[in-house]
């Protein structure tokens, strides 16, 4: 019932506004045209009556707090008074404002008569991928921006080598600090003492150029005690020690944290700083441990931080031992743990008790296994009916046929599904895809090879989504795709399948 | 309080007497703060006036309510609207002219019932989804008011922005 009443609805849009819609928005309405289901609403709008009187602003307000960045941008587009009210505050956290060389001057002319005081701003500087300094001129420009909406954000990410130095002062407000993209010969020149509220820092990637204690961007985090992060992600270029001497000093407020670490053996007394840091911990919710290479130190963490934390959230990244992990995070956080991350080889008869523990808690699943049995991987997550989880991505788990089906059918409530193989998916396979998952709205097969084109799959009768399919489907990938969180897919020669906006009802 | 749930009387906006089960009734948080600011509970003759909810929009509402008189009371912390889920029979109720789900929506914020209001706003934001400006006008029949030059200068701004 979700994408209803489009009928005849697709106007051609003016040249402007073309331009505006990404690719995937066109397609997407291009879709929808397709699928011209006319409903009632329609026909029962009072036609000399607008529906814009019938609330007051404070409603559509609540409503438009569902709509999505790219459907507000096309709310601001319908009449003065929506525009105005998609420029509430509230809304403006779903939106951040790109400033870069081509729209700086005309940014700064927009600025007058033009509310653009957006909480999150990014500033982009690269030409071609490369970042060249801004020259006078355009720093000017820059200066000009921030003493009018400095005020405002809360949010930053500064690409390259724009300058913090000339805007630090009128960023009174400033929560967020992103500078994984700056180079390494800035970032470490960043002070963050001015930025009293700063509660979440993306750190510099700077392998190759280690930050040194005494560059001021780790004495303002180390040294003094003015800040106080709740949200850290650590990037190459610190000492393990640095590292842990930074988480260290917020650990009592921290409550997500990204950890990353270059080192795969220490000494006794580092082991030792890892323990007494971790046990710091007490409000921590999420932990991305990925890229800690060591199943030892990976224990030690999870074993060294105290039940009390509410995690909910763990990335574990690729555990050989998976049984002795999972036991320790079932031990302490099965009540809390909604989402989990976990690559391994073999699924152990252990894991998979453990696994089928958390079942029933477990919202979102995210797992990687090359070799696991499919009755195994049946009986981890979904023994009988699991009603709770709503996300599950796998990726090279063997399931075919008849397990992909009963898996399937007992995961009614899933949402989202990403299945990333190598193998060849039958059109039967989707087709229980589409039977069992009334509730999906986001599927990726990725690398995924089907013989047939998708949209003629979709198209037969037999695969047809069952009646009573909520929501309908937001998006549906069926192709290789470049995807940064799973960075050792196999690319498995051309596409044999694209379609990047799916829609169904 | 007695243990068997007494009924109350409610009045829509027309002068219609809704006869109801104090449970169901309290659904709403105004009518549950009416009851217990004004010592209206143990009263069983109390009318309580309802004067922006006419009697057809009152008869659904009560619909609903019975429906869900038994659900959990909804977590304080909405987390992400954009993720929040419409139930079956929820997505079946509000299958009604715009004109109706206005009024559920009006209502529903009236007497403070927080999943009805959720469950209205997220289906008009559902119809939006995914249209150009032109196809949400004409949906919901707005004018639009902006001049061409205007025009040029808002679709300027949208391109410089990006999902957070």
């Amino acid at each position: 019932m979700d994408k209803s009443g489009n009928g005849n609805l697709h106007e051609l849009i003016d040249s402007k506004m073309d331009r505006n819609s990404s690719n995937g928005y066109k397609q997407k309405e291009t879709m929808l045209a397709a699928n011209v289901e006319t409903y009632d609403v329609m026909n029962n709008c009072g036609d000399n009556n607008t529906t814009l009187t019938r609330l007051p602003y404070e409603m559509w307000l609540q409503i438009f707090e569902y709509l999505s960045h790219g459907d507000l941008q096309q709310i601001k587009l319908v009449c003065k008074n929506w525009y105005h009210l998609a420029h509430a505050s509230k809304l403006k956290q779903k939106s951040k404002l790109v400033i870069t060389r081509e729209n700086l001057e005309y940014i700064c002319e927009l600025m007058e008569y033009c509310d653009l005081k957006y909480e999150s701003i990014e500033i982009n500087d690269r030409i071609d991928n490369e970042s060249i300094e801004f020259d006078a001129k355009e720093s000017e420009f820059l200066l000009k921006i921030f003493e009018c909406l400095g005020s405002n954000i809360v949010h930053l990410k500064l690409c390259r080598t724009a300058k913090l130095s000339l805007v630090e002062n009128l960023l009174p407000k400033l929560v967020g600090l992103d500078i994984s993209e700056m180079s390494p010969d800035t970032s470490r020149l960043v002070d963050l003492n001015k930025f009293s509220n700063l509660k979440s820092l993306r750190m510099p990637f700077c392998a190759g150029l280690p930050i040194t204690t005494s560059s001021p961007l780790l004495s303002s985090l180390i040294q003094t005690p003015r800040i106080r992060l709740e949200r850290l992600s650590l990037a190459p270029g610190l000492s393990l020690y640095d590292s842990l001497n930074l988480i260290a000093t917020h650990s009592y407020s921290l409550r997500q944290l990204s950890f990353f670490v270059e080192w795969r053996s220490i000494n006794s007394t580092l082991e030792r700083y890892l323990q007494e840091t971790f046990k710091k911990f007490t409000l921590l919710e999420t932990l991305d441990i990925a890229t800690v290479y060591d199943m030892k130190y990976k224990t030690i963490i999870l074993e060294s931080l105290r039940k009390q934390n509410p995690l909910r959230e763990i990335d574990l990244g690729h555990c050989d031992k998976d049984d002795v992990i999972l036991e320790i995070i079932v031990q302490k956080w099965s009540g809390s743990l909604k989402r989990l991350e976990l690559e391994c080889q073999d699924l152990t008869e252990k894991s998979v008790k453990q696994l089928n523990f958390m079942s029933g808690k477990l919202h979102c699943l995210h797992l990687r296994t090359t070799t696991s049995s499919s009755e195994d991987f049946l009986q981890s997550i979904a023994p009988r009916v699991n009603k709770t989880l709503t996300g599950l991505m796998l990726v090279d788990c063997y399931l075919t046929g008849k397990s992909l089906c009963m898996l399937l059918q007992r995961l009614p409530k899933l949402t989202t599904f990403y299945m990333m193989s190598i193998s060849t998916i039958t059109s039967e396979e989707i087709g229980y895809v589409f039977h069992y998952l009334t509730h999906l709205r986001h599927l990726s097969l990725f690398s995924c090879k089907s013989k047939s084109d998708i949209k003629c799959l979709c198209s037969k009768p037999n695969i047809k989504p069952k009646q009573g399919m909520q929501g309908g489907l937001r998006e549906a990938v069926l192709s290789v795709l470049a995807d940064t969180r799973v960075p050792t897919v196999p690319r498995s020669g051309p596409p044999t399948v694209l379609l990047d906006n799916f829609e169904c009802i | 309080m007695c243990d068997e749930m007494p009924n109350i009387k409610l009045e829509s906006s027309d002068g219609e007497i809704f006869d109801v089960d104090v449970k169901i009734a309290k659904c709403s948080g105004t009518i549950r703060t009416m009851l217990e600011d004004c010592g209206m509970e143990d009263n069983v003759n109390a009318i309580v006036p309802l004067l922006n909810v006419n009697s057809a929009i009152l008869r659904k509402i009560l619909v609903w309510a019975d429906h869900h008189k038994d659900d959990p009371l909804p977590a304080e912390d909405d987390e992400n609207k954009r993720t929040y889920h419409i139930s079956l029979w929820d997505a079946d109720f509000v299958k009604v002219d715009q004109s109706t789900l206005f009024d559920l929506i009006l209502a529903a914020n009236y007497l403070d019932i927080k999943s009805l209001l959720h469950v209205t706003c997220k289906t008009v934001a559902n119809m939006m989804e995914g249209k150009t400006p032109e196809m949400i006008r004409k949906f919901f029949n707005i004018p639009n008011d902006f001049t061409p030059a205007e025009k040029e200068q808002l679709g300027a701004e949208n391109e410089w922005s990006e999902e957070e």
